[in-house]
């Protein structure tokens, strides 16, 4: 049941092969045999999914068809569930149960889906290893002592390690993409403002969006059609109209045009370079022809996005006071004392290091030069990718400049570690949607290809990578950890 | 722009994190190190670019101000370290 995607596992529902309740005993014993060692899930409530599986039972078998109905998630650690441990994987929410369900939690609940459990992930999403959390490092499946990748580390973890069939997470700067790609996934990270972040505790607003972690590109646009749509909840929730993303996928590629930046390519190792000539060739095969391309501004991208994040970290955490909830220091002496000894005490050092980054940029000094300034190389570097969209339908690149790493190798080099988003954080600043695909190994460890396309034509990417997943098998292996004990 | 010891006491208590003096130089030399890495982008061009904060340059929306949420103070305060009589309790503020 476990190797099922989630259009294999709706069918299964549908011809009676299993129950909803069966299939999350099922998950919910694998996690308990397996995740020990990975790390994966911060909480796994079984009563409470249990009970949601016996009431998608009664559902399908009073005729629902919705095609996500007693399907089993995971959730990412900072979507908001009513009544679950809600921690975004800090000491500072370690006892925060969440008052109110994320919009997407609501849509998926409403939709018949069942819980399993709740995600590690980088501290407030703030990481590309896993290895920034409260709770300890999640492991990689395919190797597990390397890094499966973060923030969204947990929810790639449990799905390759098929502790769950699919998985929310959240991407700021390839938060969802990375993981994807360090275990084999389809990392799905949609057009900005398409899918609402109520809910989804915040790191920057204005760059954070709610994406998937699936086995196939098939199945990102199912979940997709439950999660897209309107919520005047978000301020910049997206009033676009509702479409069906699976409707396209199944059309062939011949004369779509993908952009390609030569360079991104050039400065990889050898062996993964070679591994995406062969995709880019696989994809030319399906009638793709190959452009090349220019982003003139891309060089800036990093420093722009270190600087609008944290800024926007900066102000977003200000919430954590130690009054109306999460952790609060022992015997404040005054008000003062209260904030900055609760905030000091329950924040982890990468966190800190941004809060005081943010705050250093936007103080009086450097408020023009630095954070006005990233603000409008942002637009200049949106400027880029909507003028080369407006040549190809897409841009290909690699998702991340190596493959994962070992668990320590980056750990206390924010520099470093921050090299990992070179590929991917263009996306969120210009709000574009994005998605991660397996394309190939390189000494055991996973790649992916990224594909980058216009706003709101999600329909688009899917598609296209679907039509690759068609003519190849990259996505369908699955480490050996996730066959233990079978 | 270098930041000095003294920079980051005043950062600090911008932030609302307590740090120990101890510890200025070391945050110094990290923050001094990110904001190197800033360089390249502080000397681009940028005459006649309006600021991007919103990817696709959304306004505010506004609505009617008309009460839509139920009084749900018991669920607001559920997680709170230290309440009375329905209030969020924080140390003497006014003498």
């Amino acid at each position: 049941m476990h190797q099922l995607t989630l259009r294999q596992l709706q069918q299964g529902l549908a011809s009676k092969q299993f129950s909803s309740l069966e299939l999350a005993q099922h998950y919910l014993n694998r996690i308990k045999q397996l995740d020990k060692e990975l790390n994966s899930y911060i909480t796994v409530d079984e009563d409470t999914a249990v009970a949601q599986a016996k009431l998608a039972d009664q559902h399908i078998a009073s005729g629902s068809q919705h095609p996500l109905c007693g399907i089993p998630l995971a959730h990412k650690d900072n979507f908001c569930t009513a009544g679950l441990k809600t921690s975004a994987a800090s000491k500072m929410l370690d006892n925060f149960i969440a008052p109110y369900d994320a919009h997407i939690i609501t849509e998926l609940k409403q939709a018949g889906s069942v819980i399993l459990g709740k995600t590690n992930m980088d501290e407030f999403a703030m990481g590309s290893s896993g290895e920034n959390s409260f709770y300890g490092p999640t492991k990689n499946p395919w190797n597990i002592d390397y890094v499966a990748g973060g923030s969204s580390s947990g929810s790639a973890a449990a799905v390759a390690a098929l502790l769950a069939p699919a998985a929310t997470g959240t991407d700021t700067s390839g938060s969802v993409r990375q993981p994807a790609a360090f275990c084999n996934l389809t990392g799905f990270k949609p057009t900005y403002g398409l899918v609402s972040r109520y809910g989804m505790i915040a790191l920057a607003s204005s760059l954070d969006q709610a994406g998937t972690f699936t086995r196939n590109a098939e199945d990102a646009a199912l979940l997709l059609n439950t999660l897209a749509g309107y919520d005047a909840r978000d301020s910049n929730s997206s009033k676009q109209e509702q479409q069906d993303y699976s409707s396209q996928i199944a059309q062939p590629l011949t004369g779509i045009k993908l952009g390609i930046v030569k360079a991104f390519f050039e400065q990889l190792p050898q062996q993964q370079a070679n591994i995406y000539q062969q995709a880019i060739t696989q994809l030319e095969q399906l009638g793709v022809t190959i452009v090349d391309i220019e982003l003139p501004h891309h060089e800036h991208t990093l420093a722009c996005y270190s600087v609008v994040s944290a800024a926007e970290a900066m102000s977003n955490l200000a919430r954590y006071d130690g009054v109306r909830y999460g952790y609060r220091c022992q015997d404040p002496k005054d008000l003062a004392d209260l904030y900055s000894r609760s905030r000091a005490e329950g924040f982890g050092d990468e966190v800190k290091r941004r809060i005081l980054f943010g705050a250093a940029i936007l103080s009086a000094k450097t408020y023009q030069s630095h954070y006005m300034q990233a603000l409008k190389v942002r637009r200049l570097i949106q400027q880029d990718y909507q003028q080369a969209l407006q040549q190809v339908d897409a841009i290909l690149s690699p998702t991340t400049p190596n493959t994962a790493f070992k668990l320590g190798e980056k750990a206390n080099n924010p520099e470093l570690m921050a090299q990992q988003d070179y590929f991917t954080a263009a996306a969120n600043l210009a709000g574009l949607p994005a998605l991660s695909m397996p394309c190939g190994f390189s000494q055991g460890l996973p790649l992916g290809l990224q594909l980058i396309g216009p706003a709101f034509n999600d329909a688009s990417l899917l598609r296209i990578a679907h039509q690759y997943q068609q003519a190849t098998d990259w996505h369908t292996q699955t480490a050996d950890f996730a066959h233990k004990g079978e | 722009m270098a930041l000095q010891a003294d920079d980051i006491t005043t950062i600090a208590q911008f932030a609302h994190i307590q740090i120990v003096s101890s510890e200025t130089e070391s945050i110094a030399v990290k923050l001094n190190q990110a904001i190197q890495q800033l360089e390249t982008m502080i000397a681009v061009n940028t005459t006649g670019i309006a600021p991007l904060i919103n990817p696709h340059d959304a306004k505010q929306r506004l609505r009617e101000d008309v009460a839509n949420q139920p009084n749900q103070r018991d669920e607001l305060l559920s997680n709170a370290p230290l309440t009375e009589q329905g209030l969020f309790l924080v140390p003497r503020v006014i003498e």
